[in-house]
C-alpha cells in the first residue's frame, strides 16, 4: 500500500502538472510568509546588520562613524576581553567534562533498572532544575554556596573546610561550574536516555551469552552505541557553556573583580552598561567565529571514534 | 523517538546465586540513583525551609535545619516589596501568548517546509536554521537598536513580536511533520483536495501531540527567558518573574528568607505542572537536541 502510493501521485501529478505546482508554489507562500517575515526581521536582517555596526564606533545615540576592523583590532588587545575568553576557557574545561561524565553515569544507572517507574521517576527528578526559571535557583544557589550556607556545612561534616566560594576568585568559576552541572544534567541525562533504549537488545543478550562481564559490556557495546549521542550531548555542552550568561550575572556578576567575567557578560556589559554598540558587536563576531571554529573542529574529528552505523 | 520500555527480565530462568547477585545490584544501582536525586531535591528543600524561616535563622551557624516557627511573614513582605503577583501574571500571560504564536506561525512553515515544493525552498528553510545557530549576542544589538527607533522600548510589543517566528518551533514540527506516512494525504489529493484540505484534516490532526510538546517548550523557554525583557522591559509594572527576581537582589531591605520566598513562589507552579506534562516536554527536548 505504502510503496504504491507515490507512484499514484507521481502519476496524478504528470497529467496536472502545471496547475498543481501553481496551486503548491501559492500555498507555500502563504503558509511560510508569517513565519519567515519573522525570521528575516528579526534573524537575518540582524545579523547583516550586526556585521554593519561592529565596523562602526556608534555608541547607539550619536551618529556612527565608519572606523574599518579596528573594533576587532582592539578586541585583540583587550586585556579585559582576552581575560574574559581565558575565564570563558576555564569554565568550559571545569563544567563540559563533568556534566557529560555525571549525566552518561546517571544514565547508564537508570538504563539498568529494571523497574520502569523507578525509571520515570529518576529521569523526572534529574531533569527538574530544567524546568525552574535560571534566576530562582541561581539565587537559591548563591545561598547554599555562601560561606556558612549549605555546601560548606556538609563539606564540613567530611571534614573539608569549604572556601568562600562566590567571594573567591579561585573558586568563583569551579561554583558556577557546580551550579551549572546540577541545573543542566538533566539534558544529557534524557538525550543519553533515549540513545541507551536505541541499543538493540540482541547485542547485550549476545554479549551476555558469551560471558562479557558488566564493564567489558558497557565498554565494547554501549559505550560504542551510544557515542554519537557522548559527541552531540559534548557539543551542546560546549556551546552552550561559551555562552554562560545568566549563571555568573546573578550569581558572581563577574566578580569578584573581574575573575568571574565570562565573555557573554562582558558582551553584554559592553553593549548595554557602557553603550559601545560597534565593538560589542564585533566581540559577538568573534565569539560567533569561535563557536562555528569549534563546531567545526569537532565535526571534523568525530569520524575518527564516532559510530553512525546505527542513527 | 525513542521511548524507554521496560526492559524483558532477562535472568528469570538462571540459577538462584545469579538472581540473588542482580538483585543485589539492582539495590546498590538504587542506593546510588537516590543519593545523586538528593542533591538535586536538597537545595529545592532548603529554598522553601529557608522561605519560612526568620532572619536570625538564616544566618546562624551552624545552620539550622527547621524553622522553631512556620510563619509566612518573609511571603507577605515579598509582596510588599516589589510588585510579585503582577510580575507573574505578565510572566504566565506573555508566555502563553508567544507561545501560541509561535504555533500559529510555525506549523504551516513547518508543513510547507516538509512536504511542499516551491521555488526557494532551501533558502527561506536556511535563514530558519540559521536563526537557530547564530549566537543571541550578534543578533541583541541590531534588533535592540531596532526596537528603540520603532518606540517600542519598556513595552510589551517589544517583547511580544520579535519572538512570534521562531526557527526552532519551526524546526521541532518540521521534523514531526517529515516523519508522518504521506499515504493520507496524497488520497485527499488524488481525490481532487487542496494542499490546505490535507493540511487542515489530514496532518494537522495528526501533529495534536506533537504540536502540544512545541507549545510546553515554548512556553517554558519564554517562561524562563531572561535576557531579552531583561534589557527590553524597564517600569517595574511590566517586569517578568525573572527579572523581577533578580531586582529584589538590589533591593536593599531584603534578606535571605524573603529572596527564598519569592524564588519558592516562581519555581513551584512549573515544577508541579512539569509532574503533570513531563513526557511531553522531555520528547520534544531530545527531538531539539537530536536535530545535530
Amino acid at each position: 500500500m505504502q510503496n504504491a502510493a507515490p507512484l499514484v501521485t507521481l502519476t496524478a501529478r504528470k497529467r496536472r502538472a502545471s496547475p498543481m505546482r501553481r496551486q503548491e508554489t501559492l500555498m507555500a507562500a502563504l503558509l511560510i510568509l508569517p513565519s519567515t517575515l519573522g525570521i528575516l526581521a528579526f534573524a537575518v536582517l540582524p545579523i547583516a546588520a550586526s556585521l554593519g555596526i561592529s565596523l562602526t564606533d556608534w555608541g547607539g545615540l550619536s551618529k556612527p562613524n565608519f572606523v574599518g576592523l579596528q573594533n576587532y583590532a582592539t578586541a585583540l588587545q583587550d586585556p579585559r576581553a582576552t581575560s574574559a575568553l581565558s575565564h570563558t576557557l576555564i569554565y568550559v574545561l571545569l563544567a563540559v567534562p563533568t556534566g557529560v561524565i555525571i549525566s552518561l553515569t546517571l544514565a547508564v544507572w537508570i538504563n539498568n533498572l529494571k523497574s520502569g517507574w523507578l525509571r520515570t521517576v529518576f529521569r523526572t527528578v534529574y531533569y527538574l532544575p530544567m524546568v525552574t526559571i535560571g534566576v530562582a535557583v541561581a539565587l537559591l544557589w548563591q545561598v547554599l554556596l555562601a560561606p556558612q550556607g549549605l555546601v560548606n556545612l556538609i563539606l564540613g561534616w567530611l571534614g573539608v573546610h569549604g572556601p568562600n566560594w562566590l567571594g573567591s576568585p579561585a573558586w568563583v568559576l569551579p561554583a558556577v561550574a557546580v551550579f551549572s552541572v546540577w541545573q543542566g544534567s538533566g539534558q544529557g541525562i534524557i538525550l543519553f536516555l533515549a540513545s541507551l533504549a536505541s541499543v538493540p537488545k540482541e547485542l547485550y543478550e549476545a554479549s551476555q551469552l558469551d560471558g562479557a562481564r558488566p564493564f567489558e559490556t558497557f565498554r565494547f557495546i554501549t559505550l560504542p552505541m551510544i557515542s554519537p549521542t557522548i559527541f552531540l550531548v559534548m557539543v551542546l555542552s560546549v556551546i552552550g557553556a561559551l555562552q554562560v550568561f545568566e549563571a555568573v550575572l546573578v550569581l558572581s556578576n563577574g566578580g569578584p573583580g573581574d575573575s568571574s567575567t565570562t565573555v557573554a557578560l562582558y558582551i553584554y556589559k559592553t553593549a548595554f552598561t557602557f553603550f559601545k554598540m560597534g565593538y560589542a558587536s564585533a566581540l559577538a563576531w568573534l565569539l560567533a567565529i569561535i563557536l562555528i571554529a569549534l563546531m567545526m573542529v569537532q565535526w571534523r574529528n568525530q569520524n575518527k571514534w564516532v559510530n553512525y552505523d546505527q542513527v | 523517538m525513542t521511548r524507554s520500555e521496560p526492559a524483558p527480565e532477562v535472568l528469570t530462568r538462571r540459577d538462584v546465586s545469579l538472581r540473588a547477585k542482580s538483585q543485589g545490584s539492582q539495590a546498590a544501582l538504587l542506593g546510588l540513583l537516590t543519593l545523586g536525586a538528593v542533591v538535586i531535591l536538597l537545595p529545592f528543600a532548603w529554598m522553601i525551609l529557608t522561605a519560612f524561616k526568620t532572619p536570625a535563622e538564616a544566618y546562624t551557624w551552624p545552620p539550622v535545619w527547621l524553622p522553631a516557627k512556620w510563619s509566612v511573614a518573609n511571603f507577605t513582605q515579598l509582596f510588599n516589596t516589589i510588585p510579585f503577583a503582577r510580575m507573574f501574571f505578565n510572566s504566565v500571560w506573555t508566555s502563553v501568548l508567544i507561545a501560541s504564536l509561535n504555533i500559529l506561525s510555525a506549523a504551516p512553515a513547518a508543513y510547507a517546509f516538509a512536504r511542499l515544493r516551491f521555488p526557494g525552498q532551501g533558502l527561506w528553510f536556511g535563514s530558519h536554521l540559521l536563526s537557530l545557530m547564530i549566537p543571541w549576542q550578534v543578533t541583541i544589538i541590531p534588533v535592540f537598536l531596532l526596537i528603540r527607533y520603532l518606540g517600542w522600548y519598556d513595552s510589551f510589543t517589544a517583547l511580544i513580536v520579535p519572538s512570534i517566528a521562531s526557527g526552532f518551533t519551526v524546526f521541532l514540527l518540521f521534523q514531526f511533520f517529515r516523519s508522518l506516512p504521506r499515504s493520507l494525504e496524497e488520497s485527499v489529493l488524488i481525490d481532487g483536495g487542496s494542499w490546505f484540505t490535507a493540511l487542515r484534516h489530514v496532518a494537522l490532526p495528526a501533529a495534536k501531540g506533537a504540536i502540544a510538546a512545541a507549545w510546553l517548550f515554548s512556553f517554558l523557554g519564554n517562561w524562563q527567558s531572561f535576557i531579552w525583557p531583561l534589557i527590553v522591559l524597564q517600569s517595574s509594572e511590566k517586569m517578568l518573574l525573572p527579572v523581577g527576581l533578580l531586582s529584589l537582589q538590589n533591593q536593599y531591605s531584603v534578606n535571605i528568607p524573603v529572596l527564598m520566598a519569592g524564588a519558592t513562589l516562581s519555581t513551584l507552579p512549573t515544577v508541579i505542572a512539569y509532574m503533570f506534562v513531563q513526557r511531553y516536554l522531555t520528547d520534544a527536548a531530545i527531538t531539539s537536541g537530536l536535530k545535530g
